[in-house]
């Protein structure tokens, strides 16, 4: 066993809990919005710890493109996945969980666009 | 002379942007692993000094990745269109409002100031002439 192999398999067991840990969030976060942000750490640092351990497995050139099309590609398309999540979440008035400030209620006017959106759609 | 500098100003803020996501998925791990609640949620306003469709997107995206923000959407009232933006400055269309959901800043002023400090870092990193002043 060389080094390269330890690191990555280090590397990737600590992604794996990164997951876990996710995962457990997911059930202990009290409302949808902070559930979404403990998977985020998931689909952020969890992913790239995960290929990058792979790739101190296998290391070569051509897998080191595969990682950072993995890590690119798989950012940009997780970011705009949640924030559609999210603001499905605000738009269906899904309830905030002891929130200190909500700006956006302020914002949006009591005779809502956005539901009237939503009933049309259905 | 921005041109020489661009390319290092890119990789300057795409390393900072990597210290962040680390650190707060520490934060929110931590959170998560340790006993009751320590997060402050609430969702903030911030106007931002992005000129089109482009930056907004990135930051939003970006502001998303980061654990513990999370973007919730783009005013789209003061909504600037790629030709607008080509003859009228930022002052007569109006800054793009995007509403940010955070977890651990306290106050709405407080996620404001993170906010700024990001986005200040992300338009000196992309903009060949550098950060609004």
């Amino acid at each position: 066993m060389d080094l390269l192999t330890i690191i990555g398999n280090i590397t990737i067991v600590i992604g794996a809990l990164v997951f876990a840990t996710a995962a457990l969030g997911v059930l202990r976060f009290p409302d949808a919005y902070m559930r979404v942000s403990a998977v985020g750490t998931a689909g952020g640092v969890g992913i790239v710890l995960l290929v990058a351990g792979a790739l101190a497995l296998q290391p070569s050139i051509p897998n080191v493109v595969k990682v950072v099309l993995i890590v690119v590609v798989h950012l940009a398309s997780s970011a705009v996945g949640t924030m559609a999540i999210a603001r499905a979440t605000y738009i269906t008035r899904t309830p905030l969980e002891h929130f200190e400030f909500d700006e956006l209620a302020e914002a949006t006017p009591e005779t809502d666009a956005e539901e009237d959106e939503l009933s049309e759609r259905s | 002379m921005s041109w020489l500098t661009w390319p290092f100003r890119c990789i300057g803020f795409f390393l900072w942007f990597a210290k962040e996501m680390v650190t707060s998925s520490a934060a929110v791990l931590k959170d998560n692993l340790t006993p009751g609640q320590d997060s402050t949620p609430g969702i903030t306003a911030f106007d931002s000094q992005c000129r089109n469709d482009y930056e907004i997107t990135l930051l939003a995206a970006l502001i998303t990745l980061t654990p513990g923000t999370l973007t919730l959407g783009l005013n789209s009232d003061s909504k600037v269109s790629q030709a607008d933006v080509a003859v009228s400055s930022p002052a007569k269309t109006g800054p793009l409002t995007i509403y940010v959901h955070g977890l651990y800043s306290g106050s709405a002023d407080a996620t404001r100031e993170e906010l700024r400090d990001m986005e200040t870092r992300m338009l000196r990193g992309i903009r060949r002439e550098g950060a609004p002043s």
